[in-house]
């Protein structure tokens, strides 16, 4: 007879929780602070003409996911620039206060038509708060800055690793930059090289986008650096979060957290993601919709270059991929997180 | 996607510069290279840390024996080692598969197979290309092509100049590279062979060569782990061998147990060859030890070691006695 030891160690292995996914998550809209403060005609006159692609938006999701799909949708506040850039005066913080704001968000997205299930904030793709009983508790989990190390360069044609591939620090581009930027450049009379996107059919589309800069912040009476992520970091992040990519040692970040208490006075006191229909479907989704007005153009496509360059967790994806191939009408999932993404960019006609 | 042509690898082992072996807490922190992604631990029968693999980005040509165009884009996964706390590695790999188009694709292609190079040029038929890798990669790597030892190199200095370690390591040792590659045996009249082909060369004092050969694809995972085994074991020896030697130099005005006392405490209980091999390489350390015979040398010097301190310390007690009788 043959006997047989199984040993195994808990610690081996990296587990990485599940977690429930929609087919699609539609994002109705992303203003700045400035616009939710200052009138709410803009808002009424976007949120508008948002509501009638929502509307087919999920009516396609069901020709293809049938009747069952699951769309839910989400909106994103920017309360992050709006704390951390220096001093507004107290009256523009008075009226940014949450119980403002949302009032007159959440108004103007009913008259409209449109359904809000889930409200996140951008500082929370910072810092993601643990709620406990409707409180912050204890460390958040410092998400751009776990994010920002996932962070890999593209090399150069002829890079073999001897060298480490040039980063200049907290920026991030497409493809090598012009001559102007070689070492010792300055030094010698060349001709100019001028910068080129790796991978350009023909001609170069060369986009340098900047992760995040340094700031001095007055605390309690000291001068410390502080970092301030970029809004295209902080919106790869978002467009993460919505796909169901990221986790902390396996375990989900910003889950969604119900309200039902009264709105707090500051910002910082909410989830970094708030349930406010109960009935919502799923937040994260196998594929992502954002409805944006134009301006966001270049902010997405700056997401788009900083989401080829992070290095996903493959453990994750491949969890994703299989509860997308076990659904009643299986969902293929692409490895690459920007094929997932999709978006709507609206004009002002 | 296409099964690898060959495994291409270098593994760097040093000891760990801290006065004191770390706990698996410290270990786990000192490896967390990574945050959010978990260091992988065991604790039996030796502790190992293995920290999360970062990606290095390469678009290069790898080396050839042919000389044939071989341009390669990808990236190479490296991690750092700890085991038992004690001794540190950091091992570089890339496995090299071919392309299926010619033209670089967006970078976001490459990140989804981490650790792994994409040939561009077609060399020859998957064995000739693979030998012609494996040569290449082991004798004629130059200053541009593929350069392992330089990314494992700086892992490895990343993780040694961490300020939680002290830099006052109870032993003075040096740090030896493994270089190594790893493919699929071509069948046999058309059925997979039963049984790995392994060679193992010291190239100089701190180099080594291993050259792998494995019956099927699924078995070139466990490749990797083999060498950093393989490696630490290395090490060991040359390590125990190099402080034997320097004990044997006359010396006057030093205390040759004073140095060797240490290697006792801190590195003899970490021999334990095949620990940390996935079971279906184990065959490879039954063979190590009939050729050359690791554990057979390991345990003349470890003999070796503990009968110069018992003659050392006889000779300590004998002249303290002396004294005493003087006094």
């Amino acid at each position: 007879m043959s006997s047989a030891t199984d040993y195994s160690e808990a610690g081996e292995r990296n587990r990485v929780a599940g977690q429930p996914l929609s087919h699609l998550s539609i994002e109705v809209g992303h203003f700045y602070m400035d616009e939710l403060v200052n009138g709410v005609d803009r808002i009424r006159a976007q949120l508008r003409k948002v509501a009638p692609i929502v509307d087919t938006q999920i009516a396609a999701a069901e020709a293809e996911f049938g009747p069952g799909a699951r769309v839910s949708t989400c909106f994103l506040v920017d309360d992050y620039f709006w704390s951390r850039t220096p001093a507004r005066s107290r009256d523009a913080r008075r009226t940014a206060d949450p119980r403002h704001v949302l009032e007159k968000l959440l108004t103007a997205a009913e008259e409209c038509g449109v359904r809000i299930d889930y409200l996140a904030r951008e500082a929370g793709c910072a810092e993601v708060p643990s709620f406990r009983d409707g409180e912050p508790v204890g460390e958040p989990v410092r998400l751009a800055e776990m994010m920002s190390a996932r962070i890999v360069a593209e090399p150069e044609r002829d890079s073999t690793g001897r060298r480490p591939p040039t980063v200049e620090s907290g920026w991030l581009c497409n493809g090598r930059r012009s001559s102007e930027y070689d070492a010792g450049q300055a030094m010698r009379i060349a001709r100019y090289r001028p910068p080129e996107e790796f991978g350009a059919r023909n001609h170069s589309i060369f986009l340098d986008v900047q992760l995040w800069s340094r700031q001095l912040e007055e605390v309690a009476g000291r001068r410390e650096e502080h970092i301030l992520w970029s809004c295209p970091f902080l919106a790869s992040i978002w467009q993460l979060l919505r796909l169901g990519m990221i986790r902390d040692e396996g375990a989900m970040v910003a889950a969604p957290v119900p309200w039902d208490d009264p709105w707090p006075e500051e910002w910082s006191r909410l989830p970094a993601v708030v349930q406010l229909n109960p009935q919502a479907k799923p937040f994260a989704a196998y594929r992502a919709l954002s409805v944006l007005p134009y301006s966001y153009l270049g902010i997405e496509h700056a997401v788009r270059v900083i989401l080829d360059h992070l290095q996903l967790d493959d453990d994750v994806q491949a969890k994703l991929a299989e509860r997308g191939a076990g659904e009643r009408i299986p969902v293929e999932v692409p490895r690459q997180a920007t094929r997932r993404l999709n978006h709507i960019f609206l004009g002002d006609v | 996607m296409s099964d690898p042509l060959v495994l291409l690898g270098e593994v760097r082992t040093a000891l760990l510069p801290n006065s004191g072996g770390l706990a698996a807490r410290e270990a786990s922190a000192l490896l967390s290279l990574l945050p959010g992604q978990r260091v992988l631990m065991r604790e039996r029968p030796l502790a190992l840390a293995v920290s999360p693999s970062s990606p290095v980005g390469v678009d290069c040509r790898l080396a050839t024996v042919s000389r044939s165009e071989s341009r390669a884009i990808g990236t190479v996964a490296a991690h750092a080692v700890l085991v038992g706390g004690r001794v540190l590695q950091s091992s570089a790999c890339s496995s090299v598969v071919r392309a299926a188009d010619q033209h670089r694709r967006p970078w976001s292609h490459y990140l989804t197979r981490a650790g792994t190079v994409e040939l561009v040029h077609r060399i020859g038929d998957d064995t000739s290309t693979a030998v012609d890798l494996t040569e290449g990669f082991l004798e004629g790597s130059g200053p541009t092509t593929l350069d392992l030892g330089s990314i494992s190199e700086r892992l490895l200095t990343r993780v040694r100049t961490d300020p939680r370690l002290d830099q006052d390591p109870p032993v003075h040792s040096g740090a030896t590279r493994l270089r190594w590659a790893a493919r699929v045996a071509p069948p046999v009249d058309g059925s997979a062979r039963g049984r790995t082909l392994f060679a193992f060369r010291l190239e100089d004092e701190n180099t080594r060569s291993v050259r792998i050969m494995v019956p099927t694809v699924r078995d070139l995972a466990g490749a990797q782990r083999f060498c950093e085994d393989l490696a630490i074991h290395d090490w060991l020896l040359s390590t125990l061998a190099s402080a034997l030697s320097d004990a044997d130099r006359p010396r006057p005005e030093s205390d040759s147990s004073k140095e060797l006392a240490p290697l006792l405490e801190q590195l003899v209980h970490l021999w334990m060859p095949g620990a940390h091999t996935p079971p279906r390489l184990r065959e490879l350390w039954t063979r190590l030890e009939s050729d050359p015979g690791f554990t057979r040398q390991w345990t003349a010097q470890v003999g070796h070691l503990r009968d110069r301190l018992a003659v050392a310390t006889l000779e300590a007690l004998r002249s303290s006695k002396i004294s005493t009788v003087q006094w």
